[in-house]
Formats: structure tokens, C-alpha cells, sequence
């Protein structure tokens, strides 16, 4: 006969078991015994205190507290948590944004790759309306990019996010105010960082 | 006066947009509240804007629970003490990794049972003698009945700071501090049925240490 778990025990210990529900303690001596004994203990337990001790000692106890604290440097918020910070990340991602702004209002027409191998023979292309095109160096070359992963690379996400530079779905509005020819761009550069 | 600008935009949009930039002065410098009316919270963001008195008034507001936790682990008021201290003393250390997501006497009383399972694991509990000059009759008993009160709370104290580490501590926090399975496994780095057993093999073993009783 398969006696009672530790967990069933506990369970009728504290209550969330009736004794009802677990017909084997009628038929079990053992667990009965067991039960009654644990429940006993338990009781003894619950019924012993911590010694007071005297009224000084809070006190007392307080002060040596305080003498350790005093020795130790003092605690700070997480540098992302600081007000100073988040001034600072305001100032730093206001700073980029400009930059980006300018690097992407002063960049040359591009093609996809594929396009220029092509000849611009595409129907509809830049190259086939006559425009001039250049292609843009890979991506690990221009300066513009590499300014912008430098000044990014020491922001942690969710710091980003604490301080608010960043709303939920704003990375998709951007996107979806993206013209064709630079969606195009975006999956490139994505594919070529090795997002995509 | 703390200067700030807030900004408010009008109008369709583009060009015809109205920016309106409103200057406001905020007393900011104001007199500091006083930190006995502060919540937790608040206290512990006024320990890590350095305002003094801020931590002497959390290890005021816990110290008796924190020492509580430490007694019952090494049944040994010394042990307890210089524990207590070593809590408080991480606590601090730990205090800006402090979220707020539970409560500071929660998050203290998980330090305290680490702190407790690092010290038993190097160091074997202590009993204490009962008739200690440190303690204090607080219950207006009679002699005889204090005498008999202590010696068996003696008795089950020490049999207690005899069980394994983690049956002791699934113990007193189930027993002493009312804290749930969840909480005893979480703290333990445990299952929920691990933290049951735990509760169990301890009250078997107290059983079988006590004898009769």
C-alpha cells in the first residue's frame, strides 16, 4: 500500500486538503500517526519565539549598521537611471538624429546593386530616366553609418527605452513613412548588417 | 527654483504650426520632506540621492525582522547580530539594483536567507543558553512558567538550527514569516514541490529530534 506524499502531507498540514478527501488516511495507521505527530511539531514550532533581547541592542545594532554603511561607498542609481542621464541621452540622441538627418539629406542617388549591373535597362529605373546614379560603398565603409554605430554602440536597449527616446511602433511609423526606393535601401543595409 | 519649458504645438501642420515655448518655474528646491513620512519606495530612491538618515531609518524600520530571520537560523543571539549587520550591509550594497517590483521587507528577508544559507554553510549553528543576560522577560509570566516556556522554546530553537540548510530555511519561512511555497522555492532557487519536501523532511526530522513531545 503506497502511503501518503511529503506534498499530501503539507497539504493537510496547512489545510488546502481536507482529510475527507484522502481516503487512505482511514485506512492507514501509519499515516495517521504520522500526520498527528507532524501536526504536533508543527504546532511547537509556531509557538516558539525569538528571545527578546534587551532594548538596547536595537540600538546598538543600529549603529554598528551605520559605522559599516558610513565605510562604504555611496550607493547611486544606474547611470541609465540618473537624471543627469537621461538629460544627457536627450542631448546625445538629439545629436544623432541630426546627424543622421544630414547624412541621409546629403547622400548621393543609389541603386540596388543588381540595378547598376543591369545598366539602368530597367524600365522605370533611375538609370532609365536618365538620372546619374552612384552606387554607395558597402555599408562598413561609409563614415556616416560607422558615426552613427559608434555613438549607438554604448546605448543598452532598454536603458533607451526607460528614458523614453524610443515609443512602441515607432520604428514601424518610420518605416511606413519610408519612400519605395528607400525601403528598398533599408532591407539592403538590413541584409547586409545580417538583420535580415 | 528648478526652471523647465514646455512646448505646445498648434495647427494643421508643416509650416503653419504655432510653437508656443511657456517658461515654468517649479520650487524644486524646496524643504525635503521629512523621511519618517516616506514610502519605501521613496526612501530608498532619497539612500540613493545620498540624503543622510535615509538607510538608518530602513535598518530601523527592519532590523527586528531582519534579526528574527538570523536568530532562527543560528539560534545564537551573537550570530544573529553580527548577521543582521552583514544583511543590512549588502542590502546597502545592493540598494540601487533594488527594482520595487516587491516589497523592501520582502527583498530584505530574501537577503537575509541567502545571507543565513552562506553563513550555516561555513559555520555550524550554535544553541545558546537560555538563561542568557541579553534577553528579557517580556510576557510577565511567573518564574516557573518562564522557566518551563524557555527551556522548551530552547529545545525546539535548537532543534531547528539543526536541520539541513534548506529544511531549515523552508521551515522558518513557511513557519515564521508566512511566506508561500512560491516564495520559499524562489528564494531556495528551487521547484515549488522541492520547497514542499523541504517544509516536510524539516517538520519530520524536528519530529524525530524533539522525541515525544
Amino acid at each position: 500500500m503506497a502511503h501518503l506524499s511529503p506534498d499530501t502531507f503539507v497539504d493537510l498540514l496547512e489545510g488546502t486538503l481536507e482529510e475527507s478527501a484522502v481516503p487512505h488516511l482511514a485506512q492507514c495507521e501509519a499515516c495517521r500517526d504520522e500526520l498527528s505527530g507532524l501536526r504536533r511539531t508543527w504546532q511547537e514550532a509556531m509557538n516558539t519565539d525569538v528571545p527578546e533581547p534587551s532594548p538596547l541592542f536595537w540600538d546598538h545594532l543600529s549603529a554598528r549598521v551605520h559605522e559599516a554603511v558610513a565605510a562604504e561607498p555611496e550607493p547611486r542609481r544606474p547611470w541609465w537611471n540618473a537624471a543627469w542621464a537621461v538629460r544627457w541621452f536627450g542631448l546625445a540622441a538629439a545629436a544623432v538624429a541630426a546627424i543622421a538627418l544630414v547624412a541621409f539629406l546629403n547622400r548621393p542617388a543609389f541603386v540596388d546593386q543588381r540595378t547598376a549591373q543591369v545598366g539602368g535597362e530597367a524600365q522605370g529605373t533611375p538609370a532609365a530616366s536618365g538620372q546619374r546614379l552612384e552606387v554607395l560603398p558597402p555599408l562598413a565603409e561609409d563614415e556616416s553609418v560607422g558615426l552613427l554605430a559608434d555613438l549607438a554602440s554604448d546605448l543598452d536597449w532598454d536603458a533607451v527605452v526607460e528614458v523614453g527616446l524610443v515609443r512602441p511602433g515607432g520604428a514601424d511609423r518610420a518605416v511606413a513613412e519610408l519612400s519605395a526606393d528607400e525601403r528598398v535601401e533599408l532591407q539592403r543595409l538590413l541584409t547586409e548588417a545580417g538583420v535580415m | 527654483m528648478a526652471t523647465s519649458f514646455a512646448l505646445t504645438c498648434d495647427g494643421p501642420s508643416g509650416a503653419d504650426w504655432n510653437v508656443t515655448v511657456v517658461r515654468q518655474d517649479a520650487p524644486a528646491d524646496g524643504p525635503a520632506p521629512v523621511l519618517e513620512s516616506l514610502s519605501e519606495a521613496e526612501l530608498v530612491a532619497a539612500c540613493l540621492e545620498g540624503r543622510p538618515g535615509a538607510f538608518d531609518l530602513i535598518v530601523q524600520r527592519h532590523r527586528r525582522q531582519v534579526y528574527q530571520i538570523c536568530y532562527r537560523f543560528m539560534n545564537s543571539h551573537e550570530d544573529a547580530s553580527d548577521l543582521s549587520q552583514d544583511v543590512f550591509l549588502r542590502a546597502y550594497r545592493g540598494l540601487k539594483n533594488f527594482k520595487g517590483n516587491a516589497a523592501l521587507g520582502t527583498w530584505l528577508h530574501r537577503i537575509a536567507v541567502n545571507t543565513c544559507l552562506n553563513r550555516v554553510a561555513v559555520k555550524a549553528p550554535k544553541s545558546e543558553p537560555i538563561d542568557d543576560a541579553d534577553f528579557v522577560d517580556a510576557k510577565g509570566e511567573s518564574a516557573s512558567e518562564q522557566l518551563l516556556r524557555d527551556e522548551r522554546a530552547g529545545r525546539v530553537r535548537a532543534a531547528v538550527a539543526q536541520l539541513p540548510p534548506k529544511q531549515r530555511a523552508a521551515l522558518i519561512m513557511r513557519t515564521y514569516e508566512d511566506r508561500s511555497h512560491q516564495e520559499i522555492a524562489q528564494a531556495l532557487g528551487t521547484s515549488v514541490g522541492a520547497a514542499k519536501a523541504n517544509v516536510f523532511h524539516a517538520l519530520q526530522n524536528l519530529k524525530k529530534i524533539l522525541g515525544n513531545i
